[in-house]
Parts: C-alpha cells; sequence; structure tokens
C-alpha cells in the first residue's frame, strides 16, 4: 500500500514539476530576449497623429561591433540607439517598432519621457499620459521633459558627455537639477498628480538641442541676474554634448501655456521650498562695473499664507535664504556687518522684483498656478465640494501676491576681510 | 473536537493583524479613500474604536459564557439547529472573504506582475500553501503567520518612511473630505474592516484563557489601525485627491515612486514579498476559520479530512466573478459595507437574546 | 495469482482513498518546574507547552487507547496462542539460566560462541585453588591480558588466596578476597554473558555456583583524543570525543563536576548489540525528555546501528524534513554546555560524535565559539551567520526570479551589466543556474572524497579553472559564477553539517520555484517551509522556538547577550530549575567597597 501511494505522489509531483516547467512559466522572460527602452520621445507626426521616438540600449561598443565574450559586462552600459515610427497611438507604437526588433520592448527602465513643444502646445499631453500612466511597465518616477523643437533630434543627441551609461547619465539630472536650479525636477508623477490637482498646475523640464552657433552671435545681454535669462537651446557655449536642460514648461491643465527661464525656475524653487542651492551673480550696489558672485540656499521653507476672501484671494509669500559670498569682483568689504547690510538688502531687491515679475507672468500671461498657492488655499475650505464649488483656477490670475524675501549672508568663503589688491606703480589712477 | 493545539497571545495578534491590516495592502485602501477623500486616514480610526466597542460586547459575550467558544454559544443560546445555521452562516463568510480575498490578490498580481499567467495557475500556487498550512493546523498556521509578522510590519513601516519625504501635508485638505458626516457614517459602516477579529472567539480554547484572548484582540485591532491608518495617511500624503482614486493598487504605487538616488530605488521588491506572503497567509487563516467553524458545528475530530474539498471550494467560489472591478467594487465592497451586521450585529444580538433567555455558562470552568 | 494481484491493488487504491484517523503518536513535553524556585513566575504565553492537566488527559488518552488496542487484539486472536507463548518464554527463560553445573555451562558457552570455530574466543580452563574446576571466557585483543594473568589468573591459581574460605558460595568469596579487579559483577543469565563477554569482560564460571563473575578487563586498542576535525574554534577547548565511549563520558565527567551527571547506559536491539549511553544531570533535565529518550532508543528494533548518525536517523520526530533534529557535536565543551542547560547527551559505540537532544533551529546556527567571545564578537558571528544562511538559501533563486521575471527589481546599471554578460551565453538562466549548482556540489563532493592533500587542490583547480573555462567558453556569464560563489561561502558560516547540507538541497527547491513563478514562488516555497519547520518538533521542543511559538526571551539565541545576563535556561526546554543563576552573578558589582559605596548603582549585575 505504503509503496504504491508512494509512487502515485512520486508521479504527481513529477507531473507538476513538468508541467509547470514546461508550461507554467507564462511571464517568464529572460533578461537577454528583451530591448531596454531608455528614453520615449512624443512628436506631432506627419501622416499619422504620433510620432514616437524609443532610444533603445543595443550593447554595441564605440567601434560599434557586438561586443565579444572578452569584454562582457565591462562598460555595464552601452550605446544607444533609436527607433522613431508613425502611429497612432503608443502601443500601437510599440508594436510597430517590435516589428524590426527580435527583442520585446520592455519600458521598466525608461527614464525619460520628451515631449515636443509643438505636441504639448496642443494640448495632446492629455490623450498620452493616460494610457503612459496606466501601463504597468511605466515606472511614474521617470523625468517629464519638454523639448523645443523634436523629441526625436532630441533624443538623436541624448548621449551622456562623459562615460558610456546613458541611463546614469539620465537619472544623474535629479543631482544636476539640485546643484544648479536651473531646471526643476519634474518627474512623471509629480506632472500627473498636478496635472489631475484642483489646486496646483503642472511645469515641465525645458530641453533642447543646441545648434552650438550661439557663442559666436554673441548676443549677451546685461541683466542684474546673469546667465539665469536661457532657454534650453540658447546657451551660448560649444563642446559637450548638444543635448541642454534649461528652464521649464508651464501647461495649464494639460495645456503648455509658456516657458521660464533658468531664473524663474530658481524663483519656482524658492515658492516651493526646494530650492537647494544657486549661484546668483549681481551688479555691486557700490561699483557697478563690478559683479558679486553669491552661492545661496534656502535657510528655511517658504511661509504662505492664502486668505480667500470673496473673488480676490490674498496671497502673502516669505522666502527665507541664505548665503555665502564667493567673489566681490571691487574687493569692497562686504564681509564688515557693517557693510554686508548692503548687499543683503540688495539682494533681497533683486530676488522680489524677480519674483514679483514671475508672478504676474503666470496671473496674467500663463493663468496658471505653478506654485500651488491653491493647496494653501484649500485649507480655508472644509470639504471637497466646497473647495470644487469655489474653482481656485478661475480665481488665481485676480489674487492679489504680496512677496517678502530675506537674505543673510552666513558664510564668506574662504576670505573673511576683502581689500583691494595694491596696484602697480606708475598705474595709480 | 478538533485538536487545536495552544496558540499564544502573540500569534493570535498576528492572526489579527493578517486577517485585518493585509487589506491595506489591496484595492481596499482606494475604495476608502473615494469614499471619503482625504479625510479617509481618520475615518479609518472611527472604524477601529467601532471595532474595538465591538470587541468589547464579544468580550461580555465571552465573560457570559466561559470557557466556550463561539459555535457552542450559538448552540446553546439559539437552540442546536438554529445555533448552526447561525454557525454556518459565518463559516460561509469566511469562506467568501478568503475567496474574495484570494482572486482579488491574483488579479491585482496579473494587472501588475504576471499579465500572461491564468489566474486559476496563481490561485493553485496559494493554494499548495494553503493546503500545507491548513493540514497542520491552527498550531502551524499561527506560528507561520507570526514568524511573518515582523516582516509584514518592518516592511510596511519602511516603505512609509521612505515614501514620507514625497509627501506634501497640503494633499490632506480639505480636511473633512466630502463632508464629516459622510466620514463619520463610513467610519462607522466600514468598522466591518476590522470585524474579522471575531475569529478568535471560534479559536477560543487554543488561547488559554479569557485574558489572553483579550489581549490578543485589543493588541491585533490597534496595531491594525495603526497599519492602515498609517497608509492611508501616507497614501493620501503622496497622492492628491483626484489622483489617489484612480489607482488599482494603492500602495505598490505609492512604493514603485519612491526614489532615493540611482540605487535606492525600486522598493516594490519587499511589496512583492510582503504582498504574496500577506495574500496566502491571509487566504489560510480565514479558510482555517471557516474550517474550524464546520468542524465544531458537526463535531468532526480530524479537520485534515476537510482540507482538501475546502480548498476546492474555495477556488471555485474565487474564480465565479467575471473581472477585477466586480470583486472590488462589489464582492469586497458588499463585504466591507455589511459585512459588520456580522462581526459585530451578531454577538450583540446574542448577548441580547441570551439576557431574555437567561442562558449562561457554567461558571465553574472559569 | 493475477485476481489476487488485482485485489491487492484494488484495495490498495481503497486504502488511498479512504479516511484512516490518524495516529496521534506525538510526544508532548510537559511543563514541569519544582515549585518554590519560580513561584512569582509570570504568566506568558507558552506556544505549544502544555500545562500538566493537559498532558495528564493525554496520557490517559493514550493509556486508554493502548488498552483498547490490547482488548482488540484479545478478541480477536485465540486465548491459547497468548497462553503458549507465554509457556515458550518462560521455557526460554528457564533455559537461560545459568546452571550450576560447570560442564553444562561450558557446552552451552562453547555452543554460544560457535568455539571451537570461533578462533577468537578463548575459554581457559583451569582448576581454581587447585580443585575446583573453573573456566573464564574472554575474546582475544577485546581485553587487556595482563590484568587476566596477574590479577585473575594468578589469584585464582593460588590456593593460599583460599585460606579463609569456610562455606557458602564460592563466587562471593572470589569476589570479596580473591580478584584484584576493581569491577565484578554477578551475572546468573546466559544472554548477558554474550552480551558482556563482546565488550570485552572476561566472565568466570566456577563449578557448583549457578551464577558466574564478569570481570572487568576491557581493554582494546583506541585512538588517542584529538583536535576536533569539524568543529574548529580558535578560542576555546581543542579536544574532542574519540570513538571510545568510555573516554567520552570521563572527558564529560572532567568538565561537569557534579554528582548530579548521571551516566546510563541502554542495549540497543541490534545485531551488533551496540550500547547506546545517555547523560544529563538530574535536577535540571526534564525527566519526561529523558524517558522520551530511553523510550525511542529501547523501540530500536534494527540489524546495525554504527554509531551516532545511524542511531539519530532511528530517533528523530520528522525523518522526512530537511533539517536536522537531534544536534550532533564532537566537542566535549559542547555538549557539557548543553547537558548544563536541561538538554539530554546520547553516545552510541562507534562514532566520535554525542548527540544532543532537544534541540532547537537556533542551536544549529551556534558556534562554541560565541561563548568564549566577548558577547559583542559572539552575536555578531551570528548575525554573519544567520545572513550566510539566508543568502545560500536565497541568492540563486532571487538571481532566477529577477532574471526571469521580474527585471523591474534591479538597477538599471545592473540589469544590463548583466544582460551584455548573458549575450552569448546559450542557456536559460535556470539551466545555467542549476548546471553551476550541480557542478559545484560535485567540486565540493569530489574534494571530501578525495584524499587530503588531493581534495584540497581539487576544489581549487575545480573553482578556478573550471569557473573560468566556463566564462571562457561562455557556457555561463560571470555573473553566475558571482553567485554560485557566494551562495557557498554562504553555506560554509552554517556551522552544522546536516542543516548545511539541508540547505544546500533547499536551494534546489527554491530554485525551482523561483523557476515557476519568480518572487510568488519564492514567497510560497518559503511559507511552505517555514510551516513546515514550526511544525516540527524535536522531542516536544518546537523546532523554531524561542521565536516561533514565542516563549519567554531567550538571552542565548541570535542576539548573545552578556554572560552575566544569561540567568534562565531556554524557556523551551523546560527544565526543572530554570533559574541559572541569581539576578546578581557578578557578586563584585554590589558588594559593598568602602571606596566607591552606592557608586555602581546603576551598574548593578544585572
Amino acid at each position: 500500500m505504503n509503496q504504491l501511494m508512494r509512487k502515485l505522489i512520486m508521479v504527481l509531483i513529477l507531473l507538476t514539476v513538468i508541467a509547470s516547467c514546461t508550461s507554467g512559466c507564462y511571464d517568464q522572460r529572460e533578461v537577454d530576449e528583451m530591448a531596454y527602452v531608455m528614453a520615449m520621445g512624443f512628436d506631432k507626426g506627419t501622416t499619422e497623429k504620433l510620432r514616437l521616438t524609443l532610444q533603445i540600449i543595443t550593447f554595441r561598443n564605440q567601434e560599434g561591433g557586438e561586443q565579444g565574450g572578452r569584454q562582457r559586462g565591462g562598460q555595464g552600459g552601452g550605446q544607444t540607439d533609436q527607433i522613431t515610427v508613425e502611429c497612432s497611438a503608443l502601443f500601437d507604437g510599440i508594436n510597430l517598432a517590435n516589428t524590426i526588433l527580435s527583442r520585446q520592448i520592455n519600458l521598466m527602465h525608461a527614464k525619460h519621457i520628451v515631449i515636443s513643444e509643438e505636441l504639448a502646445r496642443n494640448g495632446d499631453v492629455e490623450k498620452y499620459i493616460s494610457a503612459v500612466i496606466r501601463y504597468r511597465q511605466i515606472r511614474r518616477i521617470m523625468n517629464f521633459i519638454v523639448t523645443k523643437g523634436k523629441a526625436e533630434d532630441f533624443l538623436k543627441e541624448n548621449q551622456p558627455f562623459i562615460g558610456n551609461d546613458p541611463p546614469k547619465d539620465m537619472q544623474l539630472l535629479k543631482k544636476q537639477s539640485a546643484y544648479t536650479s536651473y531646471i526643476p525636477e519634474v518627474k512623471l508623477f509629480d506632472f500627473y498628480n498636478n496635472v489631475k490637482s484642483t489646486m496646483i498646475d503642472p511645469i515641465a523640464i525645458l530641453a533642447g538641442v543646441n545648434p552650438e552657433g550661439n557663442l559666436a552671435a554673441g548676443n549677451l545681454t546685461e541683466e542684474s541676474l546673469q546667465s539665469g535669462q536661457y532657454l534650453a537651446g540658447k546657451i551660448p557655449r560649444e563642446g559637450g554634448t548638444k543635448k541642454e536642460y534649461f528652464g521649464a514648461a508651464v501647461f495649464r491643465g494639460a495645456k503648455m501655456v509658456g516657458e521660464i527661464d533658468g531664473n524663474g525656475v530658481k524663483m519656482y524653487k524658492m515658492v516651493h521650498g526646494l530650492f537647494e542651492r544657486g549661484y546668483f551673480i549681481i551688479n555691486d550696489p557700490l561699483a557697478p562695473d563690478y559683479v558679486i558672485s553669491l552661492d545661496v540656499r534656502q535657510s528655511r521653507k517658504p511661509s504662505i499664507e492664502v486668505k480667500v476672501t470673496g473673488n480676490e484671494p490674498k496671497i502673502n509669500v516669505e522666502i527665507f535664504l541664505e548665503g555665502e559670498i564667493l567673489a566681490i569682483q571691487s574687493r569692497i568689504n562686504y564681509e564688515d556687518p557693517k557693510q554686508s547690510h548692503i548687499l543683503e538688502t540688495t539682494f533681497e531687491k533683486i530676488i522680489k522684483e524677480h519674483l514679483d515679475s514671475l508672478i504676474k507672468t503666470c496671473q496674467q500671461d500663463f493663468k496658471a498656478d505653478i506654485f500651488g498657492f491653491g493647496r494653501y488655499a484649500a485649507f480655508s475650505f472644509p470639504t471637497i465640494e466646497s473647495w470644487e464649488e469655489y474653482n481656485w483656477k478661475e480665481k488665481f490670475p485676480e489674487g492679489k501676491v504680496s512677496t517678502k524675501v530675506n537674505f543673510v549672508i552666513r558664510r564668506t568663503g574662504m576670505i573673511t576681510k576683502s581689500s583691494p589688491i595694491v596696484p602697480p606703480i606708475g598705474d595709480v589712477q | 473536537m478538533i485538536q487545536e493545539g495552544k496558540i499564544g497571545v502573540f500569534e493570535a495578534s498576528s492572526l489579527v493583524i493578517f486577517m485585518v491590516a493585509s487589506k491595506a495592502l489591496f484595492g481596499a485602501v482606494r475604495e476608502l479613500v473615494e469614499a471619503t477623500g482625504p479625510s479617509a486616514w481618520y475615518t479609518t480610526i472611527i472604524s477601529g474604536i467601532t471595532a474595538l466597542i465591538g470587541f468589547w460586547i464579544i468580550i461580555r459575550l465571552m465573560q457570559r459564557f466561559p470557557g466556550q467558544e463561539l459555535v457552542s454559544i450559538l448552540k446553546t443560546v439559539y437552540g442546536r439547529i438554529t445555533g448552526s445555521l447561525i454557525a454556518l452562516i459565518i463559516c460561509f463568510l469566511y469562506i467568501y472573504n478568503a475567496a474574495s480575498f484570494t482572486r482579488e490578490f491574483t488579479e491585482a498580481v496579473k494587472v501588475f506582475e504576471y499579465p500572461l499567467t491564468p489566474p486559476s495557475f496563481i490561485m493553485i500556487l496559494i493554494l499548495l500553501a494553503v493546503i500545507v498550512l491548513l493540514y497542520y493546523g491552527l498550531e502551524t498556521t499561527a506560528r507561520t503567520t507570526s514568524f511573518f509578522t515582523w516582516p509584514l510590519i518592518v516592511g510596511m513601516i519602511s516603505i512609509f518612511f521612505l515614501g514620507l519625504p514625497l509627501g506634501k501635508l497640503t494633499n490632506l485638505y480639505p480636511l473633512l473630505g466630502h463632508g464629516l458626516d459622510r466620514t463619520i457614517i463610513t467610519g462607522l459602516l466600514r468598522s466591518s474592516v476590522y470585524g474579522e477579529v471575531i475569529g478568535l472567539t471560534i479559536i477560543l480554547n487554543a488561547l488559554q484563557g479569557i485574558e489572553n484572548f483579550k489581549k490578543a484582540g485589543k493588541h491585533g485591532i490597534i496595531i491594525s489601525i495603526i497599519i492602515i491608518s498609517l497608509s492611508l495617511f501616507i497614501y493620501s500624503l503622496i497622492f492628491p485627491y483626484s489622483v489617489s482614486v484612480e489607482n488599482t493598487i494603492p500602495l505598490l504605487t505609492l512604493t514603485r515612486i519612491i526614489e532615493y538616488g540611482r540605487f535606492f530605488q525600486r522598493f516594490e521588491s519587499i511589496y512583492i514579498f510582503i504582498w504574496s506572503v500577506a495574500a496566502t497567509l491571509t487566504t489560510a487563516i480565514n479558510l482555517y476559520l471557516a474550517l474550524s467553524i464546520y468542524c465544531k458545528t458537526f463535531r468532526i475530530n480530524d479537520h485534515r479530512v476537510l482540507v482538501l474539498p475546502l480548498c476546492i471550494l474555495l477556488f471555485s467560489i474565487a474564480i465565479i466573478p467575471k473581472d477585477i472591478v466586480t470583486i472590488t467594487s462589489i464582492y469586497v465592497h458588499y463585504l466591507r459595507q455589511y459585512g459588520w451586521i456580522i462581526f459585530i450585529g451578531l454577538p450583540l444580538l446574542t448577548l441580547i437574546v441570551a439576557a431574555v433567555r437567561g442562558k449562561k455558562g457554567e461558571s465553574a470552568n472559569a | 495469482m493475477d485476481s489476487q494481484k488485482q485485489k491487492g491493488f484494488l484495495s490498495q487504491l481503497r486504502n488511498i482513498l479512504t479516511y484512516r484517523p490518524p495516529k496521534q503518536n506525538a510526544f508532548v513535553l510537559p511543563e514541569l518546574e519544582d515549585e518554590g524556585n519560580e513561584g512569582n513566575s509570570e504568566k506568558t504565553n507558552k506556544g505549544d507547552i502544555g500545562d500538566k492537566s493537559n498532558s495528564d488527559k493525554n496520557n490517559k488518552n493514550e493509556s486508554s487507547s493502548v488498552q483498547s488496542k490490547k482488548s482488540k487484539k484479545n478478541t480477536k486472536k485465540p486465548i491459547r496462542a497468548s497462553e503458549w507463548k507465554q509457556i515458550k518464554s518462560e521455557d526460554k527463560e528457564t533455559k537461560d539460566k545459568i546452571s550450576a553445573n560447570i560442564n553444562v555451562n561450558l557446552k552451552v558457552i562453547k555452543e554460544k560462541f560457535h568455539v571451537p570455530e570461533n578462533i577468537d574466543v578463548i575459554i581457559r580452563e583451569f582448576k581454581l585453588a587447585q580443585k575446583v574446576n573453573a573456566f573464564i571466557v574472554f575474546i582475544d585483543g577485546m581485553v587487556n591480558n595482563e590484568v587476566i594473568n596477574n590479577f585473575i589468573l594468578r589469584q585464582l591459581l593460588n590456593p593460599l588466596q583460599f585460606n579463609g574460605y569456610t562455606s557458602g558460595c564460592i563466587n562471593q568469596y572470589v569476589r570479596e578476597h580473591v580478584l584484584a579487579v576493581g569491577q565484578t559483577k554477578v551475572i546468573d543469565k546466559y544472554s548477558d554473558v554474550v552480551k558482556q563477554v563482546l565488550t570485552g569482560v572476561t566472565v568466570l564460571f566456577i563449578d557448583g555456583c549457578n551464577n558466574c563473575l564478569a570481570i572487568e578487563t576491557r581493554g582494546y586498542e583506541k585512538r588517542n583524543i584529538g583536535n576536533p576535525v569539524t568543529e574548529n574554534v580558535v578560542r576555546g577547548s581543542q579536544e574532542a570525543f574519540t570513538e571510545n565511549t568510555k573516554t567520552s563520558i570521563v572527558q564529560i565527567r572532567r568538565l561537569i563536576k557534579n554528582e548530579d551527571l548521571i551516566h546510563e547506559t541502554i542495549a540497543i536491539n541490534s545485531t551488533d548489540n551496540p550500547m547506546a549511553s545517555i547523560m544529563y544531570i538530574k535536577g535540571i533535565v526534564n525527566p519526561k525528555v529523558v524517558e522520551e529518550v530511553k523510550r525511542r532508543i529501547k523501540s530500536i528494533k534494527t540489524d546495525l546501528i554504527l554509531g551516532e548518525g545511524i542511531l539519530a536517523q532511528f530517533i528523530e520526530d520528522r525523518p522526512f524534513m530537511l533539517f536536522p533534529q537531534v544536534l550532533a557535536t564532537e566537542r566535549p565543551d559542547r555538549a557539557a554546555s548543553h547537558i548544563l542547560e536541561g538538554k539530554v547527551l546520547i553516545f552510541s559505540e562507534g562514532s566520535p560524535f554525542a548527540l544532543i537532544v532537544p534541540v532547537n533551529f537556533l542551536a544549529l546556527l551556534h558556534s562554541p565559539e560565541d561563548s568564549s567571545l566577548r558577547w559583542q564578537l559572539g552575536s555578531f558571528l551570528r548575525l554573519i551567520r544567520l545572513t550566510g544562511l539566508l543568502i545560500a538559501l536565497f541568492i540563486p533563486s532571487l538571481y532566477v526570479a529577477i532574471t526571469n521575471y521580474h527585471h523591474e527589481m534591479l538597477p538599471t546599471e545592473l540589469l544590463l551589466a548583466i544582460t551584455s554578460s548573458r549575450e552569448n551565453i546559450p542557456f536559460p538562466t535556470i539551466v545555467e543556474a542549476l548546471l553551476m549548482e550541480v557542478s559545484f556540489e560535485f567540486i565540493r563532493e569530489a574534494g571530501i572524497r578525495m584524499p587530503g592533500l588531493i581534495g584540497s587542490t581539487l576544489g581549487i583547480i575545480g573553482a578556478l579553472i573550471l569557473g573560468q573555462a566556463a566564462v571562457e567558453a561562455n557556457i555561463v556569464s560571470p555573473i553566475m559564477i558571482i553567485i554560485v560563489s557566494i551562495t557557498g561561502l554562504g553555506n560554509f558560516t552554517i556551522p552544522n553539517y546536516s542543516l548545511a547540507f539541508g540547505i544546500r538541497l533547499l536551494r534546489f527547491f527554491f530554485i525551482c520555484m523561483a523557476g515557476i513563478s519568480g518572487f510568488l514562488g519564492i514567497s510560497i516555497g518559503f511559507i511552505i517551509i517555514i510551516a513546515l519547520s514550526t511544525s516540527m518538533k524535536s522531542f516536544g521542543v518546537p523546532f523554531m522556538s524561542p521565536g516561533w511559538p514565542r516563549t519567554k526571551k531567550s538571552a542565548d539565541s541570535i542576539i548573545r547577550y552578556p554572560l552575566w545576563k544569561q540567568e534562565k535556561r531556554p524557556d523551551a526546554i523546560n527544565s526543572l530549575h530554570r533559574q541559572r543563576q541569581p539576578q546578581v552573578s557578578r557578586g563584585w558589582v554590589v558588594d559593598s567597597n568602602p571606596n566607591n559605596k552606592g557608586g555602581n548603582k546603576n551598574d548593578s549585575g544585572r
């Protein structure tokens, strides 16, 4: 009896194992049966509605040859290449792209979602983002980027300057944003949350391809806050890769309505309390020919109050900044507590001007509450119904905004006392 | 009577925690957020307090009949046939609960991870573990559950803490959600989320005394309140109301957006383990309770004979619903909305009937 | 013939399909504790450990069931048969009695030992005090010839020794006045004689006595005490048990100089007639455990018990589980520490290992070094071992699951590295994993079986050359080599050989589960393994205690508390004396020192 029982059990176990090994592994896919998409680009199509570009890791090394057994895994990353197809919708495009690829397209490791400005301005983002959000392979932590020009062109230039690892390059964008504050950090979920929200309007990272002719054109303008007034693709530079990220695209709902430049992004980050650090160059208040460089951080979260009275909400914004002196070209002793307040008030004034003008643009031109003042307005409403009835997005452009900026110089760098360099003899003014 | 062995307070509490708190890993979170908006996190505290009051009623009932578990109390109070019928209703409720749990997990896991695998295959895998657990009985089920309790709690809490920096306090406003009245009513009705604690009354004899029963129930409910409320809190902290009502598997979506640099991301691997373990164990516990009620109702000495038929029954029930929305918005929804009738109403009714009919347990056994 | 077979098959089929009530033969460890010692012990949850009343009930149930079984048998079988059996056994007993006639004795003994065919058995006939017929019987080589020549034969042959003899049983006189040997025993059964002679005892038969004298003369060649081979430590004792039980017991006695240390021997009922020795400390050990150990050993009926490894398989609770349920150790110090925890030590002749029961999972992860090191280091070592165990168990299966199902779970760079390294590999990951794991097992097994010097080189050759060549030839990916080697390393950290073996096998189970359905499969497999191990018991003690079921907190589980904090013996073992040291075990911290009186309040000895 026992023997038969045991035999039966053995047979059953064997059958189960065989059955599950042959037919059971329904979703089993080897890693090398996949084509990993690193970035997706959405353009307006010419014949179809959409032109989809997929940037895919190819594992070919620089010489273009197949990586042999000897150099396995050495680089980790590998070259990327892109495929562009015209299609009516996202998944249609993926299927089409898969006809030229033997490996299954996999979006799990995509880092960038790039939308062309044209598409964004049309308000077509709404159509494609729902597909993107719903799909299980999409992680909502990819960067949400709007590019000047065509996404296809941008992805062509989307190669790392250092190293051979495109995904690393794309993921370091977050650090880049924190370090320079000229680009916002916008993930897909940030964008989506804000698009859906009734309290805030979304922005996106602005990117573009630099033609590398800007330096020769030499159209540099004098302004109180240098270097921040550009938009992506307009930076006067040479060298490096052609892609660049600068500024942000402003959306009202799912429709792009405008752009803000690097300085605007700094202001945006300050209001959101996300401003980690940034260099500021201001004109010397005492010696107008010279400039002063400051390394500015946010000392604490901004305080924002929104009073909802009637149709004109009152918005109070107070920003707290602290800084470190990087350079004083005029070598005036601003480190001295007696003089430092001159620098501080000047800087406060400049920031306030910028902030006010940005808010004004948002209210009047964009009619988009990218600062999320609506969130603070919601404090005054007890229920969702009453809030939705108030319709914040209608009221925001009429809102009265008063801003205040506090700036303190905390540190002075490696020099605590500036003094003029003694001019060479015979050169005295 | 079936031999159930002995379990301690820790094991019993973990049974409750798994039965109750693992719901936070499924679509229930979304449903509550949909019903009450940003106020969901304290709605569930209201439910929990209601459930604690319900548990107090259960304790009174148990104290009236010392040494008896629920089925024999029902038989004493309502008479043998009516009592058995009521017991069978509870038994079916647990099977139903287990079935909807299994199917919900199956569908969710299909949506996220195994799109091509047939649901029956996933269910059979789960039932494989369930059969092993049930075959060895309550002691093993409880110990296995308690083995995974700390991983569950630590895993969930770590997900919450990792997600915290993404949160925006302003997402919790408007503070009252869809209005205080709606919040409170939903909170009261939803006390059935915590209602599974009544299962402890069935295995009372394994718990060695009513004191342990009290402790286990209370600890279980309170820890569950903390876990569920925290998960709702973090979830509505990160997603604005308009987005939070969309996600099929809310906490999974939350876990997927957590990111600390290039390496520390993709925490959903923790989630998937917690998730599948919780689904399997919860199914096993619910099914065991059904098994126990059945055995006690019909005085079956050996529960092992029933394991396989019950699992097949579970499988058949679980395979009935036609799609994921049917399960979450009809099956689970009605269970949560009206479950309190059984979980709180029944003990109260029994207590009243017992008082009216003057039934009391033998105090000698206390 | 055919029909019979069919019937057999049908009845077998019926047997499979019909329900049979399970046999409740589980040993439940009752909770015994001497009163007064812990009168104020708080009520804590004791998991499954039954209280007295329950165990009494169980016992009653068992005894009643036994009775009912007996009565059933009685009704079924004709009465005469049992009577006949009884008569037969009585007959046997009378036959077994030693006769007073020495010739009869000689004949029987010769018959029993097949003399003269069997040349090892020496029967030396002589005249006691040059008058009475006598003979001694012993086995050549098992005895110390010097003792026999100098202190037995010389004394017995010398008539002067018998001057004081007047009357009565001469055996008694010989024992008291003649023999100059330490250990003698009077035996009156042939079966005992045979057993004693086989162990190296010399037996003396004297005419006119219906019993005989067993004289301790054991002295065979044996190995000297050596260093432990499998349980090496840096700090701590460096001696190991030998195959000789007597020496081993002395080794224990040397460590535990306690009058309560009991040593009992139990004859195992097998053809090779070995003795099992059990050791425990009366007053600490739970007597029910000792009883159970004896019951299990006595009930064995088999052919060959060659040491503890075989004995363990006969007495363990769950033979189908991969984890060991007894702890085998070759270190006297470790055995001693377990005895003091209230466990029972079992020696079986023929193997330099001792078995310790009952045992739980964590004890299998302990090494004797943990306690000789300071507590922080000991705890760290244990954590390392636990991590090693988890790695050995899960890493290959996680790799298979991730590369086959969950491409999302890896950081992109790592995924790309794996993908590019797998680019030219012809096998699926699971085949690759199984291939490498199996060849690693080959290397291991070959290394053990090979003679010493070659064995160690073989490991290097296998690991280096094979791995390197396989990678060069694009048979496996380099990542797989890393996975397999880290798994092997993790496995080597497990101090218990049987547990390490169990983990090695379980690894394949998990690889298969991962191959079937990724993380879900691993989770399901893990639940099943945990369910099996939590349901397991080793001599009444839950295998996964003190965690699951939760017993009182143990100071010596994963984190090893400072020694002066280990005040209690493990709870799950239910020893009689739970307190192993007072709350203040380091008297000096509270001794009032006139110089710093009261200064030590915070550092009181707990």
